[in-house]
């Protein structure tokens, strides 16, 4: 009996690749066949390219790329690539937005606004919900529908929220609360970070942490998720604004009306 | 004998649901095994037709699959999702009828007899 190296699975890894064979799944699968079959029917010491390619020969009629594209045809495939696509290509669009927002924000551009609120359009309504239509075509448990579900509205509310932020509705000071942006955006800001942080990092941790191979990835990731809402809480106002800062916008206006009192009493 | 590719097309996904019904969990180099040992050799899956009916039932969330690591190769088991299993009693019931419809059809029963 055979035994596959290492080399041997790299050997028709690439053999795999070059013959078009582009599904992950797929070339998985078809290593995993043609090691068996290698294995079982091969001496120990015999010629693995030689029989590699009397093997891969009774995969196809003219040639391997058959099977790949029989898959490519199939109509729920077909949507699904869509899916993807559409998924990459407002991600893609939405970054730009992103990007060209923060750019022209340092090149102080009037366009800024605009690039932004793209940005985040397009991140929110189609970005994050073809991500979950995605996922969930993906699903395995009720426990992953508990974990995408939550982390897309959670990250929705978030971005919602950001981008009144980020174009002052209507005001854009770090202190975040009721008396800058309305009750409304303090109770959706809220319900963001709060099913991230109640629903989202629970679910995402205890599904993880299961796993021998997630086990660490998992407890980084969680750290990081916790540290991140700890400090978007910590920046949330929940009380009201200060009374002195009322005071310096009354003393502020009365300012001028001192300064002509004192330019009127030094003339005298 | 071997059955013709042609003829097996349209039974292939009720025969890949069907055994996996059978059995908790099987990857797919086990079901063209199982198939060739259960038949004694008349029906042989072709790798050509397997992988894409297995790929197909994957996305029609039929089966739900689990990867285990063999070194550096990977092996995806597939087993039977609860719409899958819904699935085969629906196209078992099928094939049974058609089987029926074309015993009549055929006027198979009599030419045995």
């Amino acid at each position: 009996m055979y035994s596959i190296s290492d080399e041997n699975i790299d050997y028709i890894l690439h053999d795999l690749k070059i013959r078009g064979i582009e599904t992950e799944s797929l070339r998985l699968n078809l290593l995993d066949h043609i090691c068996i079959l290698i294995e079982e029917n091969l001496e120990e010491n015999g010629d693995f390219e030689k029989f590699y390619a009397f093997t891969i020969r009774a995969f196809y009629d003219h040639e391997l790329r058959e099977i790949e594209e029989e898959i490519l045809l199939s109509s729920s495939y077909k949507n699904k690539r869509i899916m993807k696509k559409a998924m990459i290509l407002s991600g893609a669009f939405s970054a730009a937005g992103f990007i060209g927002g923060s750019l022209g924000k340092i090149m102080l551009f009037r366009i800024t606004d605009f690039l932004l609120f793209l940005g985040f359009v397009s991140f929110v309504l189609l970005f994050l919900p073809l991500v979950f239509i995605v996922l969930l075509r993906e699903l395995k448990s009720k426990r992953d529908l508990i974990i995408y579900s939550s982390g897309t509205l959670s990250l929705m509310l978030y971005f919602v929220c950001m981008l009144m932020k980020c174009l002052g509705w209507p005001s854009s000071n770090l202190q975040l609360g009721p008396g800058n942006l309305g009750t409304t955006w303090l109770i959706l800001w809220l319900a963001g970070l709060g099913i991230g942080s109640f629903v989202f990092v629970p679910s995402y941790f205890l599904a993880g942490i299961r796993r021998p191979e997630t086990k660490t990835s998992t407890i980084i990731t969680s750290i990081l998720l916790v540290a991140f809402i700890g400090v978007q809480f910590r920046l949330t106002n929940l009380g009201p604004i200060r009374q002195a800062k009322q005071n310096t916008y009354i003393q502020n206006q009365a300012l001028p009306e001192k300064t002509v009192h004192l330019a009127s009493y030094s003339a005298e | 004998m071997t059955y013709s590719p042609e003829l097996l097309k349209g039974t292939l996904k009720t025969i890949i649901l069907k055994l996996l019904a059978d059995n908790k969990k099987m990857y797919g180099y086990e079901i063209t095994q199982k198939v060739k040992e259960l038949t004694r050799d008349k029906i042989q899956i072709t790798e050509g037709a397997l992988y894409p009916t297995l790929h197909a039932l994957e996305t029609d969330r039929l089966v739900t699959t689990q990867t285990e690591y063999i070194g550096k190769r990977v092996r995806k088991y597939y087993s039977l999702s609860v719409a899958g299993k819904a699935k085969t009693k629906e196209k078992l019931n099928e094939i049974t009828e058609f089987i029926n419809t074309m015993v009549f059809l055929l006027d198979i029963k009599s030419k045995m007899a």
